[in-house]
């Protein structure tokens, strides 16, 4: 029988773990890296999807310059989207959270309210976008009827230069059950120990939530934040379905004058250079966050410097 | 050779031979087989598909060198899908049934047919139209698409206000004749018209005239006398300021803001889910006679009939839609693609195609058979008008036709018309002013790309 040593063990699993996950790592190389790689390349060229118009393929900054300097749809999309980024994280982080902190309480029919709240994110997002429209109309809509409650007339919400923004806004607010689970999990997580000696030291429920429950529960928030910046930044299929960047632009996501220029304008070489400064505008914000944390996440376990 | 060995080196032959089995598709012996894609403009729906499986099993059964199939995709998704195609190398033979803004969407991938009608000596007298976009000739029509003015004759009577004229071109009905009638019929909730000095415009019930809400005012810019959206006939110098432009941009504002006879931007959202016709509480609309789905509809709820379209300075354009059949430039099999296409719009095929995508058909011999069929189903509407509205069709240069940066230019009128919907402090000339700037823009990058 041949003997087999350490070191031909250890390759025959390396082998192995290589083996079971090459499936991955094949799927990875040809349909994520490879794309990605033609796609920074196609940035910098005129590419279309016209099967009869030759495209110009030598590498150029054309396309970067002209968004840049020639392109106020570009910086238009782009302020759309910071402005629903920069009101609509932060709601759905504290409305994420609260509701977690309710449904982390001991009250009636909990598996019902987390279901209920939990639905909305495994609905399908155009089936949402119609519901949301619906709500919005302001003739038979229940968001106008709920205003005319207390003697507001509502606006046309997704027809308003105005009002067109907040309604998705507003919108984003029906996913906070994403966010919710995982901060359930995380208050689940806390050691009730921490709320017992705390009872024991006198404190009250808001010291008990700010001292206990808030800095344990930040990196969770933590997580919430990244993946909501990069999530709002992606905005799409709302904003396609209900109104397609209107009225006169109120509504043009970045992703969506992005999806334009692919599709509608012929010009994926440029609706590529727009992805990838998608990508790294979202990738500074991410190392941001990152660079943050450590001014405010803490970690149980964690020697602060 | 160890029998593990075997194993994995058999596994190996089997694999690499699919793998070369899937990659070679190489030319076979046999009917040549021509891909018609469905989808771009109406043809996804059921019965629709059905008539193409029909009409797929009586080609392939009567023809043995060429064999037919239908690639039917949802109207959402179909230029994309069709983008796809054509990028990945794949593209159908013939798309069908398009129309000519769909056709200007993809302006560099289809075949001009001029040498195939020519080659063949193909005999299109008995065709009302044979739409050229630009200077090339891409497709035959399968039908035809007129617009009217659709009224609701209910509230006419209500309103006790003569019906507008069935004939085209009589002598007073023009804009301004259908506009003060539209006031009249234009009421607030208290029951005071739009001409009355106590009329409330912000309590509307009720609308004269929903304009050409389905289509924009740079679609009408050819009704005011303008060139095809604006754009001067060579597609280089954009002309948006210029007097017909104006015109028919201040003409819409006008309608929503001045006479109140036509809904704004937020009323068309809250009152109107489906058609605008539908509620019954609009008197008038021009449309294209595709808006036919929605006849049932309106005979449930009240009385309705067509009349002519009125003139602007003197000139009648019945903007027209029209559903064509293109070959794409890059079939491998154009002529076999033709003689399909040619198959399809024969009067057999065009009679029973044509029904089913709701347009007239456009073969001269077909009119008489549509006018009967809906003259049994809805006797009491004046057909003749949608025949005589062909005349006035606005072809061969077309309202969807193609200018350069297609949908960019499509898009900055959008965003006007849509300005001048949502206010009334919205200012024409400024804004025509921007777009103007803005579409000039994207001809010289345009023509900047084409040096």
């Amino acid at each position: 029988m041949k003997k087999q040593t350490a070191g031909s063990l250890a390759r025959k699993e390396a082998g192995w773990a290589y083996f079971f996950i090459s499936p991955w790592v094949i799927g990875f190389i040809l349909l994520t890296l490879g794309p990605m790689l033609i796609s920074l390349y196609l940035s910098f060229t005129n590419y279309s999807l016209s099967s009869t118009v030759a495209p110009n393929l030598k590498p150029s900054l054309d396309n970067y310059i002209n968004m840049f300097t020639q392109d106020p749809k570009f910086w238009h999309s782009l302020w759309v989207t910071i402005l629903y980024s920069i009101v609509s994280v932060p709601l759905t982080l504290f409305f994420g959270f609260v509701v977690a902190y309710l449904l982390n309480l001991k009250v009636p029919g909990l598996p019902v309210w987390r279901t209920l709240y939990y639905l909305p994110s495994v609905t399908p997002a155009v089936a949402g976008a119609i519901l949301w429209g619906i709500i919005f109309n302001p003739s038979f809509g229940i968001m106008n009827w709920f205003l005319s409650l207390i003697s507001i007339k509502g606006p046309g919400w997704l027809s308003s230069q105005q009002w067109a923004l907040p309604a998705l806004i507003i919108m984003s607010l029906w996913g906070v059950g994403g966010g919710m689970i995982i901060y359930l999990a995380g208050l689940q997580g806390i050691p009730t120990t921490l709320y017992e000696a705390a009872e024991i030291d006198g404190a009250n429920g808001f010291q008990r939530l700010s001292h206990i429950t808030l800095p344990l529960m930040t990196p969770i928030i933590f997580f919430n934040l990244v993946i909501g910046i990069i999530s709002s930044f992606q905005f799409f299929t709302g904003v396609y379905v209900l109104t397609r960047g209107g009225p006169a632009d109120a509504t043009l996501f970045y992703n969506l004058y992005l999806y334009n220029n692919a599709f509608r304008y012929n010009a994926m070489g440029y609706a590529s250079a727009l992805a990838w400064i998608l990508f790294v505008i979202v990738l500074v914000l991410t190392l941001l966050v990152f660079k943050s944390s450590s001014f405010w996440v803490y970690y149980e376990g964690e020697l602060r410097k | 050779m160890t029998k593990k060995r075997l194993v994995v080196l058999s596994s190996i032959l089997i694999a690499f031979s699919m793998l070369l089995g899937a990659c070679g598709g190489g030319k076979t012996a046999g009917p040549v087989k021509i891909q018609i894609f469905v989808g771009i403009g109406t043809g996804d729906a059921p019965e629709q598909v059905a008539l193409h499986k029909t009409l797929q099993d009586e080609f392939n059964a009567s023809h043995t060198d060429i064999q037919i199939e239908f690639l039917t995709t949802l109207n959402a998704e179909a230029r994309t899908k069709f983008q796809t195609m054509l990028a990945s190398g794949q593209p159908p033979d013939l798309v069908m049934p398009i129309g000519i803004e769909g056709v200007a969407n993809f302006q560099d991938e289809w075949l001009d047919i001029s040498q195939l009608v020519k080659d063949d000596n193909y005999d299109m007298s008995d065709f009302n139209a044979a739409p050229v976009a630009g200077e090339s000739f891409f497709g035959l029509p399968i039908g035809i698409y007129p617009s009217v003015l659709y009224y609701n004759t209910d509230l006419y009577d209500a309103a006790g206000v003569a019906y507008p004229p069935h004939t085209f071109g009589t002598a007073g009905w023009t804009y301004d004749a259908l506009i003060a009638d539209a006031q009249k019929l234009t009421l607030d909730a208290n029951g005071n018209n739009a001409a009355s000095a106590s009329f409330d415009p912000a309590n509307i019930v009720q609308f004269g005239w929903d304009g050409w809400d389905w289509f924009g005012s740079s679609d009408s810019i050819m009704k005011f006398g303008g060139n095809l959206k604006g754009i001067s006939t060579d597609f280089k110098k954009a002309e948006l300021t210029t007097k017909p432009v104006v015109d028919a941009f201040q003409f819409e504002y006008d309608t929503v803001w001045k006479y109140y006879v036509r809904p704004n931007g937020e009323q068309v959202g809250a009152l109107f889910a489906d058609d605008p016709m539908s509620p019954g509480i609009v008197a008038a609309w021009e449309i294209q006679s595709w808006i036919e789905y929605a006849y049932p509809t309106w005979n449930e709820a009240f009385n309705w009939d067509v009349a002519a379209i009125p003139s602007i300075n003197g000139k009648i354009v019945a903007e027209a839609d029209f559903d064509i059949f293109t070959i794409t430039k890059s079939s491998q099999h154009p002529k076999e693609a033709w003689e399909v296409a040619k198959w399809l719009i024969e009067p057999a095929q065009m009679s029973r195609l044509a029904p089913s995508y709701g347009c007239i058909p456009s073969r001269k011999s077909l009119a008489a058979t549509w006018m009967a069929d809906k003259q049994a189903a809805y006797p009491n509407v004046d057909w003749q008008v949608v025949i005589d509205a062909m005349g006035y069709a606005d072809f061969p240069i077309n309202h969807e036709g193609w200018t350069p940066a297609f949908n960019q230019v499509v898009d900055a009128y959008t965003n006007v018309e849509q300005s001048i919907l949502a206010s009334k402090d919205a200012n024409v000339t400024e804004l025509l002013t921007a777009a103007n700037e803005e579409i000039q823009g994207y001809l010289n990058q345009y023509w900047e790309a084409k040096k």
